[in-house]
């Protein structure tokens, strides 16, 4: 999946705010931010930029499969 | 509905979404009671069970009002934002994602401030002209050339130049908007528009979709006037980061009576195979869609733009295609972009000159973020499937204020502006942010100035309250379809190439004739068992309606031009069809008719007609031997 993990937040919501599509979210109990609609991912790196601490990791793996117009 | 809300004050930091504001006012309507069921089925299944559908008896509802209200953030909205602020009235700007992250606008690279010192007006006008196929609007073509080097100075004066391009938006416009006492809210998606008794538009209603901490709430903000900054969309195609815009703007629009125009024609961009949307993945590629740098020379009268070319190459089965390879598409390009014989001939031909005396025009961004370039296949195309070209689709205005015709209170910019500044395909880079940040501020004066004459009108509580309830509709339905499957199917129906770029009536009746069931059948029925599903099918019904309107703009247009190719009309047909194609609803009814455009903007008919049209389409050299009328 495009968002491997969520290492070591420090619970600053930069990346839920930063991402376009509301695949983060933040966990009221522990305050952390966490992957919530993993499908939705677009990768495109913002919440990675965003994040002070480097907490996320991304692959180039894409949760929808590429579906082109031609090729 | 004036009374008792948000009044304009200090800066503050944007509201996060969820979270108790405290200043504005709660009240609640009542809805329709259901209980949900409980029965729990996977995702992408057509029809599924709500098992998290609300009772929703109670919907709680944030009020603001404000003079000017704009959507988005992007390039137009940040400067509509600082224009109106500056013509002294209240501004509030709501976006669906973040403030400067959301939209394209993080993505912006290129920019071409035109320099009357050193460039030539005359030049420009034709090769644009020539690019984009005769459809382009000239006047939009002097505004660009008369104001995009001061948009560069301001840049510039505002360390725009000197933040990386993702973080333009979020430190430098974001902190400027602050600043000026622009006020905003983020992570909310408006999906209606309203009027006042006079029929003019007063405001509009929406939700917050993050309900981690607290139910979803509906936002209303009444105000005097609305500039849609919304982008342009794409039909969440996963190869290129777009997915943010899903024709917002236009869709609003369009149900509030405006025009809209340049569903026919298409954005080309490609993407790769194995990394469809990794934007970071290939570094060299990463700097060519994010590296802010400027380009050189006057628009190229040919290439360098995103025409149908790659298309065309397909559809003729020139792939590159190999026995155990990846499927189809061209191969990797070698290097950067910006070492195209065009762009370095240009760099140094004008190197020093005018503005170009500048040091320091791009910036470096040092190693790349997430590993070198690896295997990002072959390079593949349809990766924008859905969106227009550049500022050529959205709202019609006449009278270049960025006002929506016939539509008293709105305006629009940037990508959900059909101002035609790129005609009917993007005529190279370096047009599209700086067009929107003109445009944003043009809006942002007629609109303001508008607004400082206008005093309140009366809005029916009724109609405000029936648009929220329609927005909560998908949350009490306790059966019907997955927005994330019609949005499938959307694409599937809409992305193919034999679809949206090669053109047949046929096919595109077959594809207008699957939409219409999502429509009528589908929609009526969908279910979002949160916040986030509530989104998405909003979003879906937006994207539907352009992909309508895209059909038909595609049926309704009898002959090729640019970046729309009919494989029964192969040719340009300057007599019947050298105008913009507008769409509106008309009781009820998408009604599709012709906007001439000045005659005096025609090609030169005494020229050979290759030298008008230097692009050929496959079959059209046949065609218009056996129809000489068309040359």
């Amino acid at each position: 999946m495009p968002i491997e993990r969520i290492h070591g937040c420090i619970g600053c919501e930069n990346c839920v705010v930063a991402c376009p599509t509301d695949v983060i979210r933040m966990d009221p109990d522990s305050n952390q931010a966490y992957v919530a609609y993993q499908v939705d991912c677009q990768i495109c790196h913002l919440c990675r930029l965003s994040c002070p601490v480097d907490a996320i990791t991304l692959t180039p793996d894409k949760a929808v499969k590429p579906f082109v117009s031609w090729g | 509905m004036s009374d008792d809300v948000k009044k304009p004050g200090q800066p503050e930091e944007p509201q996060k979404s969820g979270k108790s504001d405290g200043l504005t006012r709660r009240d609640f309507i009542r809805l329709g009671g259901y209980t949900g069921a409980a029965l729990s089925i996977p995702l992408a299944l057509p029809i599924i069970e709500n098992n998290r559908a609300k009772p929703l008896t109670r919907v709680s509802k944030s009020q603001y009002d404000t003079d000017v209200l704009i959507l988005g953030s992007g390039f137009a909205g940040t400067f509509a934002a600082l224009e109106a602020r500056k013509n002294g009235q209240r501004v509030l700007v709501v976006d669906k994602g973040g403030i400067g992250w959301s939209g394209m606008s993080p993505w912006a690279s290129d920019s071409r401030p035109f320099d009357e010192s050193i460039y030539d007006r005359k030049e420009w006008h034709r090769n644009v002209a020539t690019n984009t196929e005769h459809v382009n609007d000239r006047k939009w073509l002097d505004i660009f050339m008369d104001e995009s080097l001061e948009i560069f100075w301001t840049l510039r004066e505002m360390g725009a130049h000197d933040t990386k391009p993702f973080e333009r938006g979020s430190r430098v416009f974001k902190g400027y908007m602050q600043e000026a006492g622009v006020e905003m809210l983020e992570r909310v998606m408006m999906t209606s528009l309203f009027k006042d008794e006079q029929g003019r538009i007063a405001g509009g209603v929406g939700f917050t979709y993050d309900d981690s901490r607290e139910e979803s709430r509906a936002i209303v903000v009444t105000a005097k006037a609305v500039i849609l900054c919304t982008g342009a969309g794409s039909y969440k195609s996963p190869g290129f980061p777009i997915w943010g815009q899903t024709f917002d703007g236009d869709a609003m629009a369009y149900r509030a009576g405006a025009t809209v125009s340049g569903k026919e024609f298409n954005d080309t961009h490609t993407t790769f195979y194995h990394y469809p949307a990794a934007a970071y993945n290939g570094w060299e590629f990463a700097q060519s869609v994010t590296g802010a740098y400027i380009m050189a020379g006057p628009p190229h009268p040919i290439a360098g733009g995103l025409n149908l070319d790659g298309a065309i190459n397909a559809y003729k089965g020139n792939l590159g295609r190999q026995v155990g390879g990846p499927p189809g598409g061209e191969p990797i390009p070698e290097g950067d972009p910006r070492d195209d014989p065009f762009v370095v001939r240009n760099r140094e031909l004008y190197k020093g000159k005018g503005f170009l005396k500048t040091p320091d025009m791009t910036i470096e961004y040092g190693e790349p973020p997430s590993g070198g370039r690896t295997d990002m296949g072959h390079r593949v195309g349809g990766s924008t499937a859905g969106m227009g070209v550049h500022k050529g689709e959205g709202v019609v205005n006449s009278d270049y204020t960025c006002s929506a015709d016939g539509v008293a209170g709105l305006w629009a910019a940037g990508d959900a502006l059909a101002s035609y500044l790129c005609g009917s395909s993007y005529p190279g880079r370096g047009f599209s942010s700086y067009g929107s940040a003109i445009q944003g501020r043009i809006a942002g004066r007629h609109a303001a100035a508008y607004a400082s004459q206008t005093t309140s009108g009366r809005v029916s509580r009724d109609e405000v309250d029936s648009r929220i309830e329609d927005i909560w509709a998908p949350r009490r339905n306790l059966r019907g379809y997955s927005a994330e499957w019609a949005v499938e199917v959307l694409r599937t129906t809409m992305t193919p190439i034999h679809i949206l770029y090669v053109k047949e009536p046929r096919r595109l009746e077959g594809a207008l004739a699957s939409l219409e069931f999502l429509r009528d059948r589908v929609v009526p029925h969908l279910i979002s068992r949160d916040g986030h599903e509530l989104r998405e099918t909003h979003e879906l019904k937006n994207m539907l309606l352009n992909a309508e309107m895209k059909l038909r703009a595609g049926l309704f247009r009898e002959e090729s031009r640019g970046t729309h190719y009919r494989e029964d009309f192969p040719a340009r047909n300057d007599k019947d069809w050298h105008c913009w194609v507008t769409i509106k609803e008309e009781d009820g009814k998408m009604v599709l008719g012709k906007k001439p455009i000045p005659e005096e903007w025609k090609p030169d008919s005494n020229l050979p007609y290759r030298e008008r049209y230097p692009r050929e389409f496959p079959g059209e050299d046949e065609f218009l031997a056996n129809h000489p009328d068309w040359v």
